[in-house]
Order: structure tokens, then C-alpha cells, then sequence
């Protein structure tokens, strides 16, 4: 495998979306290529670091909104009624 | 699947409608409607955290993504009958949280599908660590990490939400939700290719935008008068 054909994978790679034959096609290219396998990497912790920002500490004023509307449909309201 | 679980137990009984059930006397079709709300109830504050995260890169303000998530708490508090499947709670909720915030952007004239042949217009292959890769340094050096290490929360999230609707939305469900390809496709019920394209444009845009920040605060390119990539700083003073 080329460079070019390895980095063509390396997003589908770092997203856990290649199939074991590409896959290890990949990773044996990255075993010998430090370029490579640092692109790789840089993608890899790039995208750990969005997957922090993916959540959100939720402050007691906006989760009691959400507890208090839950609040209003059920029990007594809500669709899960309409199917009794 | 690859998204984010909560790791709780499914409590399908407790989620399906009370007519399943049968036969029911009254007070047991109530006490399955109270189990089911609280069920409800604890998956929905579970994934808060989630849904406010996701919320907030798609409005850019938080009383916009608020509003967004409670529309959608109650929307799937409404449709709850149709999820049989206790375990795919989370990535129906998405579902719901991007279907509503599409209408949204409709109803704003906003555009959120682009033709193929212009969403391929839009941004080159653009290459972050191609930007900061210098040959020369990785003997002793690792310019790509230390411009990771530098990056904060605010150059991340401003770079997500420079993104155009079409892009962002995939943006969020891969990359900071954990979707998989074909999760995300079935949540914004688009061709699992369409995914993968919008991504991978989604992804240019953002490291141009990170590279251009990188570069407004001082962060000079790895083909400058020395040919060395020196991040002292991303984020302005």
C-alpha cells in the first residue's frame, strides 16, 4: 500500500469504519511509515478532542425544565395513553 | 455501533405501551404508564449532557439549543410507542434533535442539503496537520501534538460552529457524538455516502478554520522563512 492509497483510509480508519481487510492494510502501512502513522494519530486525537466538546455540563435550573415537562405529560398525559 | 451508550439496562416492558400489556386492570395500566414515565424520565436526564452538547453547536447560543432539546424531550415523549427498541434510545433521540433542528433551519430559509455538485465546490481537501507536518522536526520534535495540546475548548467550538448547516450537522453526529456512518445516515435519513462526503468536507472546512485562527494569533506555516513551525500560541491573548 502506497501512501496516498493509506491516507485515502486514514479517516475511515481513525471513525472505526474499515472493514478488516482494509484495515489491516492500513495498520500494516502505518507500522513502517512514521508520516503516515503520525497523520493517523493527529486525526485520531483531533477527533478526541471534539468528542469533549460533544458534551455539555447541564446546570439544576435546566434540568428541572426538562423534569418539570416530563412532569406535565406523564403519567396521567402523553401519547403512551392514547395507544391504552 | 460506535456512539456514545449510557450503559443501562433496557427496561422494555417499562417503555411499551400499556395496551401490550393486556390483560390489564386499571391500576396496573397506571402503574405501567408511572414505570414508563419514570423510565423516561431517567433516560432523557441521562443524556442531557449529550443532547445540550450537540444542542449548542447546532443553534451556536444556549437558549436557542435549550429550547431545542426540550422540543425534542417533548416530541419524544410524544412518538414513545413507536421505539421498540429500549437499547436505541439514544440514537432515536438524535434522530428527533436533528429532524427538529432541520425543520428549523427550513422554516429560516436557511439551506441545509446542497446540491452534489456544490457541495463539492465547497472547500478543497484542505489538510490541517499537512500545514504543520516539517519533516525536519519530528527527530525531536512533535509540532502536530503540540498544536492539539494548545488548542482549547473555545477554538474547537468555534470552529464547528463556522460550519455551514450541511456540514455541521454530520459534524456533530460523527465526530463529537460518536455516530457511525450509517447511524448518522439513518438519523438524518440520507445515503450513508452522502454522510461520508459531508464529513469529509465538514472536516476541511473546520481544520482550515482552526489553521486560519492558528495563524491570526501569531502561529506562523511550516513553509515560512525557516521553515519551522512554531505554535507559541493558538488561541489570542
Amino acid at each position: 500500500m502506497t501512501c496516498e492509497e493509506a491516507l485515502a483510509l486514514v479517516a475511515a480508519l481513525v471513525d472505526v469504519e474499515l472493514g478488516p481487510v482494509d484495515r489491516q492494510a492500513v495498520e500494516r502501512h502505518l507500522d513502517t511509515c512514521r508520516s503516515c502513522y503520525s497523520r493517523a494519530e493527529f486525526e485520531r486525537h483531533l477527533k478526541q478532542q471534539l468528542a469533549a466538546i460533544g458534551r455539555r455540563d447541564v446546570d439544576g435550573t435546566f434540568e428541572e425544565r426538562i423534569r418539570a415537562l416530563i412532569g406535565r405529560f406523564a403519567p396521567g398525559d402523553g401519547a403512551p395513553h392514547a395507544h391504552d | 455501533m460506535t456512539q456514545r451508550s449510557g450503559g443501562r439496562p433496557p427496561l422494555a416492558a417499562a417503555m411499551q405501551p400499556a395496551a401490550e400489556n393486556a390483560p390489564a386492570s386499571a391500576s396496573q395500566s397506571d402503574a405501567a404508564a408511572i414505570e414508563r414515565a419514570g423510565w423516561f424520565e431517567r433516560e432523557v436526564v441521562a443524556l442531557l449532557p449529550d443532547l445540550l452538547g450537540a444542542a449548542l453547536r447546532l443553534e451556536k447560543n444556549r437558549a436557542d439549543a435549550e429550547d431545542l432539546v426540550a422540543e425534542c424531550v417533548a416530541r419524544a415523549w410524544s412518538r414513545l410507542p413507536t421505539l421498540r427498541d429500549a437499547s436505541a434510545f439514544r440514537g432515536w433521540m438524535f434522530r428527533i434533535l436533528s429532524n427538529r433542528f432541520i425543520s428549523e433551519c427550513r422554516a429560516r430559509g436557511t439551506r441545509v442539503e446542497l446540491p452534489l455538485e456544490e457541495s463539492d465546490a465547497v472547500g478543497e481537501d484542505f489538510s490541517l496537520f499537512a500545514r504543520l507536518h516539517a519533516p525536519i522536526l519530528l527527530w525531536w520534535n512533535n509540532p502536530e501534538q503540540e498544536f492539539l495540546d494548545r488548542l482549547l475548548r473555545e477554538d474547537l467550538e468555534r470552529a464547528v460552529d463556522a460550519l455551514p448547516e450541511c456540514f455541521r450537522v454530520v459534524v456533530v453526529l460523527v465526530d463529537l457524538e460518536g455516530f457511525s456512518y450509517q447511524d448518522a445516515a439513518a438519523a438524518l435519513d440520507v445515503p450513508i455516502g452522502t454522510v461520508r462526503s459531508r464529513l469529509a468536507r465538514g472536516r476541511s472546512l473546520l481544520q482550515k478554520s482552526l489553521w486560519l485562527h492558528a495563524q491570526d494569533a501569531g502561529m506562523r506555516p511550516a513553509d515560512d522563512a525557516t521553515g519551522h513551525t512554531s505554535p507559541q500560541s493558538v488561541t489570542k491573548p
